[in-house]
Protein backbone atom coordinates (compact mmCIF):
# COMPACT_ATOMS: atom_id res chain seq x y z
CA UNK A 1 0.00 0.00 0.00
CA UNK A 2 1.01 3.32 -0.60
CA UNK A 3 1.39 5.49 2.32
CA UNK A 4 2.04 8.78 0.76
CA UNK A 5 -1.53 8.58 -0.84
CA UNK A 6 -3.48 7.52 2.35
CA UNK A 7 -4.55 10.08 5.03
CA UNK A 8 -6.44 8.83 8.06
CA UNK A 9 -9.64 10.52 9.59
CA UNK A 10 -8.03 13.09 12.01
CA UNK A 11 -7.12 14.65 8.64
CA UNK A 12 -10.23 14.79 7.26
CA UNK A 13 -11.79 16.63 10.49
CA UNK A 14 -8.64 18.75 11.21
CA UNK A 15 -10.34 21.27 7.99
CA UNK A 16 -13.17 21.53 10.35
CA UNK A 17 -11.23 22.47 13.38
CA UNK A 18 -11.63 26.63 13.31
CA UNK A 19 -15.68 26.13 11.80
CA UNK A 20 -17.65 23.88 14.34
CA UNK A 21 -17.47 24.13 18.06
CA UNK A 22 -17.76 21.19 20.77
CA UNK A 23 -21.66 21.45 20.25
CA UNK A 24 -21.49 21.25 16.71
CA UNK A 25 -19.36 18.04 16.84
CA UNK A 26 -21.31 16.30 19.61
CA UNK A 27 -24.98 17.29 18.01
CA UNK A 28 -23.72 16.19 14.87
CA UNK A 29 -22.20 12.72 15.99
CA UNK A 30 -25.84 12.08 18.06
CA UNK A 31 -27.86 13.14 14.70
CA UNK A 32 -25.38 10.79 12.90
CA UNK A 33 -26.61 7.94 15.24
CA UNK A 34 -30.27 8.90 14.85
CA UNK A 35 -30.33 8.30 11.71
CA UNK A 36 -28.23 5.52 10.85
CA UNK A 37 -30.22 3.94 13.26
CA UNK A 38 -33.93 4.58 11.45
CA UNK A 39 -32.16 4.06 8.06
CA UNK A 40 -30.74 0.69 8.97
CA UNK A 41 -33.87 -0.20 10.30
CA UNK A 42 -35.99 0.68 6.93
CA UNK A 43 -33.30 -1.33 4.86
CA UNK A 44 -33.66 -4.54 7.18
CA UNK A 45 -37.75 -3.95 7.06
CA UNK A 46 -36.88 -4.20 3.65
CA UNK A 47 -39.22 -1.40 2.94
CA UNK A 48 -39.04 1.79 0.46
CA UNK A 49 -38.75 5.10 1.67
CA UNK A 50 -42.73 5.20 0.60
CA UNK A 51 -43.75 1.89 2.57
CA UNK A 52 -41.86 2.99 5.68
CA UNK A 53 -43.23 6.42 5.40
CA UNK A 54 -46.88 4.74 5.33
CA UNK A 55 -45.93 2.25 8.10
CA UNK A 56 -44.73 5.26 10.29
CA UNK A 57 -47.59 7.97 9.01
CA UNK A 58 -45.24 10.52 7.70
CA UNK A 59 -44.66 11.83 4.23
CA UNK A 60 -42.13 10.28 2.26
CA UNK A 61 -40.18 13.49 2.58
CA UNK A 62 -39.88 13.35 6.11
CA UNK A 63 -38.69 10.30 5.87
CA UNK A 64 -36.10 11.76 3.64
CA UNK A 65 -35.16 14.36 5.55
CA UNK A 66 -34.57 12.15 8.65
CA UNK A 67 -31.97 9.77 6.42
CA UNK A 68 -30.06 12.77 5.03
CA UNK A 69 -30.71 16.02 6.04
CA UNK A 70 -29.77 18.48 8.89
CA UNK A 71 -33.16 17.35 10.95
CA UNK A 72 -33.20 18.64 14.30
CA UNK A 73 -35.40 15.62 16.06
CA UNK A 74 -37.22 16.38 19.54
CA UNK A 75 -36.76 14.21 21.93
CA UNK A 76 -40.74 13.87 21.56
CA UNK A 77 -40.88 13.03 17.62
CA UNK A 78 -37.76 10.74 19.08
CA UNK A 79 -39.85 8.44 21.54
CA UNK A 80 -42.69 8.57 18.70
CA UNK A 81 -40.33 6.88 16.59
CA UNK A 82 -38.90 4.52 19.16
CA UNK A 83 -42.41 3.71 19.93
CA UNK A 84 -43.33 3.17 16.24
CA UNK A 85 -39.99 1.06 15.84
CA UNK A 86 -40.12 -1.37 18.77
CA UNK A 87 -36.95 0.37 19.99
CA UNK A 88 -35.48 1.22 23.41
CA UNK A 89 -35.26 4.97 23.81
CA UNK A 90 -33.00 6.79 26.29
CA UNK A 91 -31.07 9.90 26.39
CA UNK A 92 -27.59 9.52 28.49
CA UNK A 93 -25.50 12.77 29.80
CA UNK A 94 -22.71 10.82 31.02
CA UNK A 95 -20.07 12.69 33.46
CA UNK A 96 -16.21 12.51 32.53
CA UNK A 97 -13.51 12.46 33.57
CA UNK A 98 -9.85 12.41 32.63
CA UNK A 99 -6.50 11.54 34.00
CA UNK A 100 -3.42 11.14 33.20
CA UNK A 101 -0.70 8.55 34.81
CA UNK A 102 2.51 7.90 33.18
CA UNK A 103 2.64 5.24 30.70
CA UNK A 104 4.67 2.87 32.48
CA UNK A 105 1.99 2.54 34.98
CA UNK A 106 -0.14 -0.55 34.51
CA UNK A 107 -2.46 0.21 37.27
CA UNK A 108 -4.56 2.80 37.75
CA UNK A 109 -6.19 4.27 41.16
CA UNK A 110 -9.43 5.77 40.78
CA UNK A 111 -10.44 7.95 43.35
CA UNK A 112 -13.90 9.08 42.69
CA UNK A 113 -16.12 6.69 43.94
CA UNK A 114 -19.03 8.43 44.31
CA UNK A 115 -19.10 9.76 40.80
CA UNK A 116 -17.70 6.84 38.61
CA UNK A 117 -18.84 3.15 38.16
CA UNK A 118 -15.32 2.12 38.41
CA UNK A 119 -15.34 2.89 41.96
CA UNK A 120 -12.40 4.18 44.43
CA UNK A 121 -9.32 0.87 43.97
CA UNK A 122 -6.14 0.35 42.07
CA UNK A 123 -7.28 -2.03 39.23
CA UNK A 124 -5.88 -3.42 36.20
CA UNK A 125 -6.24 -0.83 33.20
CA UNK A 126 -7.22 -3.78 30.87
CA UNK A 127 -10.11 -4.86 32.86
CA UNK A 128 -12.09 -1.80 32.61
CA UNK A 129 -14.49 -1.56 29.26
CA UNK A 130 -15.71 2.06 30.36
CA UNK A 131 -12.21 3.26 30.61
CA UNK A 132 -11.13 4.85 27.37
CA UNK A 133 -7.40 5.31 26.25
CA UNK A 134 -8.10 9.33 25.23
CA UNK A 135 -4.65 10.70 23.84
CA UNK A 136 -1.17 10.42 24.71
CA UNK A 137 -1.06 14.26 24.64
CA UNK A 138 -1.03 15.44 28.14
CA UNK A 139 2.86 14.59 28.25
CA UNK A 140 5.40 12.65 26.20
CA UNK A 141 5.51 10.26 29.18
CA UNK A 142 1.73 10.15 30.28
CA UNK A 143 -1.16 8.40 29.20
CA UNK A 144 -4.63 10.08 29.56
CA UNK A 145 -7.61 7.96 30.25
CA UNK A 146 -11.58 9.19 29.78
CA UNK A 147 -13.92 7.94 32.67
CA UNK A 148 -17.38 7.64 32.46
CA UNK A 149 -19.90 7.61 34.85
CA UNK B 1 -16.09 19.89 27.35
CA UNK B 2 -13.38 21.65 25.21
CA UNK B 3 -13.38 20.79 21.23
CA UNK B 4 -10.67 18.27 21.67
CA UNK B 5 -12.35 15.78 23.74
CA UNK B 6 -15.16 16.58 21.60
CA UNK B 7 -13.43 15.64 18.76
CA UNK B 8 -12.10 12.39 20.77
CA UNK B 9 -16.02 11.15 21.28
CA UNK B 10 -16.89 11.51 17.52
CA UNK B 11 -13.55 9.71 16.41
CA UNK B 12 -14.40 6.93 19.28
CA UNK B 13 -18.21 6.46 17.96
CA UNK B 14 -16.83 6.66 13.94
CA UNK B 15 -14.08 3.92 14.69
CA UNK B 16 -16.76 1.84 17.26
CA UNK B 17 -15.99 -2.24 16.02
CA UNK B 18 -14.07 -0.56 12.63
CA UNK B 19 -10.62 -0.99 13.88
CA UNK B 20 -9.42 -0.43 10.32
CA UNK B 21 -11.04 3.02 10.38
CA UNK B 22 -11.66 4.89 7.09
CA UNK B 23 -8.86 5.87 4.91
CA UNK B 24 -8.96 9.14 2.54
CA UNK B 25 -6.94 9.71 -0.93
CA UNK B 26 -4.58 13.07 -0.17
CA UNK B 27 -6.48 14.51 -3.00
CA UNK B 28 -9.73 13.70 -1.48
CA UNK B 29 -8.90 15.93 1.86
CA UNK B 30 -7.59 18.57 -0.67
CA UNK B 31 -10.65 18.88 -2.98
CA UNK B 32 -13.10 18.76 0.68
CA UNK B 33 -10.86 21.34 2.14
CA UNK B 34 -11.60 23.61 -1.17
CA UNK B 35 -15.28 22.46 -1.37
CA UNK B 36 -15.63 23.89 2.13
CA UNK B 37 -13.96 27.28 1.30
CA UNK B 38 -16.43 27.70 -1.70
CA UNK B 39 -19.02 27.02 0.39
CA UNK B 40 -18.33 29.54 3.35
CA UNK B 41 -20.68 30.62 5.99
CA UNK B 42 -22.43 26.94 5.39
CA UNK B 43 -19.34 24.58 7.08
CA UNK B 44 -21.42 23.26 10.43
CA UNK B 45 -24.24 21.85 7.89
CA UNK B 46 -21.23 20.31 5.71
CA UNK B 47 -19.69 18.94 8.90
CA UNK B 48 -22.75 17.48 10.40
CA UNK B 49 -24.02 15.72 6.96
CA UNK B 50 -20.56 14.53 6.37
CA UNK B 51 -20.62 12.72 9.92
CA UNK B 52 -23.68 11.49 8.96
CA UNK B 53 -22.20 9.70 5.81
CA UNK B 54 -19.20 8.54 7.70
CA UNK B 55 -21.54 7.02 10.12
CA UNK B 56 -23.79 5.30 7.20
CA UNK B 57 -20.60 4.12 5.93
CA UNK B 58 -19.42 2.71 9.33
CA UNK B 59 -22.97 0.66 9.78
CA UNK B 60 -23.76 -0.04 6.78
CA UNK B 61 -20.43 -1.02 4.86
CA UNK B 62 -21.07 -2.20 1.27
CA UNK B 63 -24.75 -1.78 1.98
CA UNK B 64 -24.62 2.20 1.80
CA UNK B 65 -25.96 2.66 -1.14
CA UNK B 66 -28.95 1.57 -0.10
CA UNK B 67 -29.54 4.80 2.41
CA UNK B 68 -31.18 8.00 0.55
CA UNK B 69 -30.03 9.39 -2.58
CA UNK B 70 -26.70 7.80 -2.31
CA UNK B 71 -25.69 5.07 -5.25
CA UNK B 72 -23.80 2.47 -6.74
CA UNK B 73 -21.73 3.71 -9.73
CA UNK B 74 -22.97 2.31 -13.22
CA UNK B 75 -20.81 1.98 -16.20
CA UNK B 76 -17.54 1.83 -14.47
CA UNK B 77 -16.13 -1.21 -16.69
CA UNK B 78 -15.10 -3.14 -13.57
CA UNK B 79 -15.96 -5.75 -11.22
CA UNK B 80 -15.27 -3.49 -8.44
CA UNK B 81 -17.98 -1.47 -6.55
CA UNK B 82 -17.71 2.47 -6.21
CA UNK B 83 -20.15 4.39 -4.56
CA UNK B 84 -22.09 8.25 -4.78
CA UNK B 85 -22.31 9.47 -0.96
CA UNK B 86 -24.63 12.62 -1.48
CA UNK B 87 -23.90 15.51 1.08
CA UNK B 88 -27.02 17.65 0.48
CA UNK B 89 -29.06 20.78 1.91
CA UNK B 90 -30.79 23.53 1.14
CA UNK B 91 -27.48 25.17 -0.24
CA UNK B 92 -25.21 22.05 -0.22
CA UNK B 93 -24.59 19.58 -2.93
CA UNK B 94 -21.75 17.42 -2.37
CA UNK B 95 -20.53 14.00 -4.47
CA UNK B 96 -17.79 11.62 -2.13
CA UNK B 97 -16.91 8.61 -4.43
CA UNK B 98 -15.92 5.69 -2.21
CA UNK B 99 -14.92 2.46 -2.70
CA UNK B 100 -14.37 -0.59 -0.01
CA UNK B 101 -10.56 -2.83 -0.09
CA UNK B 102 -10.55 -6.56 0.41
CA UNK B 103 -11.03 -6.05 4.62
CA UNK B 104 -13.81 -3.74 3.51
CA UNK B 105 -12.18 -0.81 4.87
CA UNK B 106 -14.12 2.75 3.04
CA UNK B 107 -11.83 4.26 0.53
CA UNK B 108 -12.65 7.94 0.08
CA UNK B 109 -11.43 9.07 -3.37
CA UNK B 110 -13.33 11.93 -4.93
CA UNK B 111 -15.09 14.83 -4.04
CA UNK B 112 -17.07 17.14 -6.00
CA UNK B 113 -20.05 19.95 -6.25
CA UNK B 114 -22.88 18.18 -8.09
CA UNK B 115 -24.58 21.09 -10.33
CA UNK B 116 -27.37 22.63 -9.15
CA UNK B 117 -30.80 21.36 -10.89
CA UNK B 118 -29.15 17.89 -12.26
CA UNK B 119 -31.44 14.88 -11.80
CA UNK B 120 -28.68 12.41 -12.91
CA UNK B 121 -25.23 13.05 -12.02
CA UNK B 122 -22.39 12.15 -14.66
CA UNK B 123 -20.19 10.09 -13.63
CA UNK B 124 -17.96 9.60 -16.98
CA UNK B 125 -15.31 11.98 -15.94
CA UNK B 126 -14.99 10.87 -12.39
CA UNK B 127 -14.49 7.31 -13.13
CA UNK B 128 -11.20 7.40 -14.50
CA UNK B 129 -9.74 9.29 -11.77
CA UNK B 130 -10.77 7.48 -8.85
CA UNK B 131 -9.64 4.29 -10.79
CA UNK B 132 -6.16 5.52 -10.66
CA UNK B 133 -6.54 7.08 -6.80
CA UNK B 134 -7.74 3.42 -5.84
CA UNK B 135 -4.88 2.02 -7.89
CA UNK B 136 -2.48 4.61 -6.16
CA UNK B 137 -4.26 3.78 -2.71
CA UNK B 138 -3.93 -0.11 -2.94
CA UNK B 139 -0.81 -0.41 -5.30
CA UNK B 140 2.72 -1.89 -3.85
Amino acid sequence: MKKEYRCGLDELLKIFDEDVSAQDILSAKVLAEVSTIITKHRINMKVTQKEFAEHMGITQGMVSKWESKNYNFSIKALAEIAVKLDLDFSVRLREMKVVCIPKTEERLYIDCSNQFDIGNAFCEIDDFTNIKVFSDNCNKNMKEFMLYN
Amino acid sequence: MNKEKAFELLKEYLLEYNSLGFVFHSLFIKEFRNLLKEASGHEKQIFSLLIKQLSFVKDMGVRVNEADSNEKLKGTNTNIDYYSLHIQDKIVNIRMLITFDNNNTPLFLSAFYERAGKRVTNYDLWIPVIKERHEEMIGE
